[in-house]
């Protein structure tokens, strides 16, 4: 499985392609593309540019601070980091066991938060593509086009976001920062008329998301094979499932397939993650690159998120979003699904799944209780692990004698997808680059392998909202052959 | 302050407060939120999203609050228009982006909106805010409390007075 693109034997021989920054992902990222005398793509790597700020910002807090200040790391997926961070803070406190309450409440944010970042990138940043076409006028293929063009896609698409975000701020009671977990459960129930509100907000949400399902299977099959094959790869599959092997996305057991489905690892604790995930440095990226230990850092990278947890879990325990899953098996005919672009069809079930497990919540007694909080013997090292909208989300902290964080390792879904986001672009470099012109089309047919992993790169950088497109081509030497930017408003010059 | 219960301004207030003087957004939105004024809805986020088009109110005058590189030093008003620029295909929206997705997306002509810019230089991760940033955010909140010190009905009215239509204070974002 591993590249055979990710380095060149002689580079210094080569023509550089430069593309940064990649829009409509969250933050920076370069693509840089060397080929020889004809043309031919013989290395291609994106650099992600990332700060590994995380951990200096955590070290030296309060281990209660934990699940607060990490909601800062990122603009994209708080409500991810805080329920990682009050997972792993939990077993500080040794609350192994959380009151049925408090984890059903935690169980309603993740809910929340997954829909409403499924249905961001879905119908905002990816669905462009999909309804008109990677090769469509630039000036179409974009959200605006969507308005225009799909006016009733665009309405579902936020409103569904605006719900998945009504349901965060009433369960942690903010939309932003809010404190709702806290060592060893919650620290706010739900009041009964904010369960009412949502109930009275839910009546068009099963069916926007089973409208969004179709359009996602209908987009992926209307171009196929060119859908199938795009972004090509084979790859190992990691995600939480749970212990009965059901989609699981708060709190499971880690398994592990191969390409072929075949079980690798199953039934693993997640507290046990660093006896068989690693992490490799390459000198050329500032990104690390996870790999299953017993298989090596060769064979062993893999791929997390919703394509990941689909292809692992055996069903999915709601209705609807289960029969959706039994057309995706089929469409693989019972192996795992390897298409990149497959990626939009499994998250839009997701989806579905969480729009049903939201109402089914709020119709559970559990979720109004008042018992919100466990206690146990103090313990000086915690792993939270959940599956975040992007993929499998690692929290591990170690707190000293005096409550402070002496430690902290996360690795977030873009890293675990960092292998796989590489092996995407240079699938496309490949078959798409012809001639001395980088064109628009290439560029955006990268951007789309890309974004079909939706990476979060914002975790360390400022986002500010200017993403200036420049690509240049130069041969050997370093001269310039070919050059093409896009401005801020979206123009080529 | 009168008794009016109708949202009268819309305050879009966004931002980090682990991020250096990032801050100065988030500080301003619970300064006003304190003030706990009739007609005053604040909306406090990290980001400008898709979802905030369904905050804006028909006809009533949006004012967003952001720390801004635009500026050198100090605060700026700047009277926004509509403007359909790529951010909308990104996690964070532009408020401009905004103001045209709820025109397109509402088939609504957007309220009269402003910006208000308060300089900032440093945004790392973990940093505090700068005391240029603070005596910035302080100023701002000064120009904010007097603006909420006229009767609700006049706020818009206010805002397009202290920025001029034709004389936008800071430089458009590009």
């Amino acid at each position: 499985m591993t590249t055979d693109l990710e380095t060149a034997p002689h580079p210094e021989t080569l023509k550089r392609v430069v593309i940064e920054p990649l829009t409509r992902v969250e933050g920076h990222g370069k693509v840089t593309l060397l080929t020889d005398a004809d043309n031919v793509v013989q290395q291609a790597r994106l650099h992600i540019v990332e700060f590994r700020g995380f951990e200096r910002f955590i070290q030296g807090r309060p281990y209660w601070d934990a699940p607060v200040v990490v909601q800062r790391l990122c603009g994209i997926c708080p409500v991810s980091h805080h329920l990682a961070a009050g997972k792993a803070i939990d077993r500080i406190v040794g609350a192994t066991t959380l009151t049925p309450t408090a984890r059903k409440l935690r169980e309603l944010a993740h809910y929340g938060q997954i829909l409403q970042s499924h249905a961001l990138h879905f119908f905002m940043l990816a669905s462009p593509d999909l309804l008109f076409g990677f090769e469509s006028a630039v000036a179409q293929r974009n959200f605006f086009g969507v308005i225009e063009r799909h006016p009733d896609i665009a309405r579902k698409g936020i409103r569904l976001r605006k719900y998945g975000q009504e349901v965060i701020a009433a369960v942690l009671g903010k939309r932003v920062h809010g404190t709702g977990a806290i060592p060893g459960g919650m620290n706010k129930a739900l009041e009964a008329a904010e369960r009412d509100t949502l109930i009275a907000d839910f009546d068009p949400i099963i069916a926007w998301s089973q409208d969004a399902v179709d359009l996602a299977r209908e987009c992926f099959v209307a171009n196929l094979p060119h859908n199938a094959t795009f972004g090509d790869m084979r790859s190992n599959f990691v995600s939480l499932v749970r212990p009965d092997g059901a989609l699981e996305l708060y709190d499971g057991v880690l398994r592990a397939c191969d390409a072929n489905g075949e079980i690798l690892l199953d039934g693993i604790s997640d507290q046990d993650y660093h006896q068989h995930i690693r992490e490799e440095v390459r000198n050329w990226s500032y990104m690390k690159f996870p790999y299953l230990s017993a298989l090596g850092t060769e064979t062993g990278w893999y791929r997390v998120g919703p394509l990941a947890r689909l292809n692992n879990c055996d069903f999915i325990d709601t209705p609807l979003a289960e029969t959706e899953r039994q057309a995706f098996v089929a469409f693989g005919r019972g192996a795992p699904v390897h298409a990149t672009l497959a990626y939009h069809w499994a998250r839009m079930i997701e989806l579905l799944h969480c729009a049903e497990k939201i109402r089914e919540l709020l119709d559970d007694p559990d979720l109004m209780g008042s018992d919100l909080l466990v206690k146990g013997e103090r313990q000086s090292e915690g792993i939270g692990v959940v599956e975040a909208t992007r993929g499998t989300l690692i929290h591990h902290y170690e707190v000293d004698d005096n409550d402070l964080i002496r430690k902290a390792n996360l690795i977030v879904a873009t890293t675990n997808n960092n292998q796989a986001m590489n092996e995407a672009i240079r699938d496309v470099a490949r078959k798409k680059l012809d001639g001395n012109e980088v064109d628009e089309l290439l560029l955006n047919n990268i951007e789309v392998a890309v974004r079909a992993y939706d990476p979060c790169l914002s975790c360390a950088t400022h986002a500010v909202g200017k993403m200036p497109l420049v690509v240049e081509l130069r041969d050997h030497s370093g001269a310039l052959v070919h050059r093409l930017s896009r401005d801020s408003r979206g123009h080529f010059d | 302050m009168d008794t009016l219960t109708e949202p009268a301004l819309v305050v879009f207030a966004w931002g980090n407060t682990s991020r250096g003087d990032d801050a100065a957004g988030p500080i301003l939105a619970a300064r006003l939120r304190a003030l706990d004024a009739p007609g005053l809805v604040v909306i406090e986020d990290m980001q400008l999203q898709i979802e905030h088009t369904a905050d804006i109110v028909v006809g009533v005058p949006v004012l967003f609050i952001d720390a801004s590189v635009a500026i050198s030093a100090g605060f700026a008003l700047e009277p926004l228009r509509p403007d359909p620029d790529p951010s909308v295909t990104t996690h964070a929206v532009s408020p401009r982006a905004l103001l045209q997705l709820y025109e397109t997306a509402m088939r609504t002509p957007a309220p009269r909106a402003w910006q208000l810019h308060v300089a900032g230089r440093a945004f790392g991760l973990g940093e505090g805010q700068g005391p240029e940033s603070r005596a910035a955010t302080d100023g701002a909140w000064r120009f904010l409390a007097e603006l909420l010190g006229h009767p609700a009905t006049q706020w818009g009215r206010e805002l397009a007075a202290a920025a001029g239509p034709q004389n936008p204070s800071v430089e458009p974002a590009a």
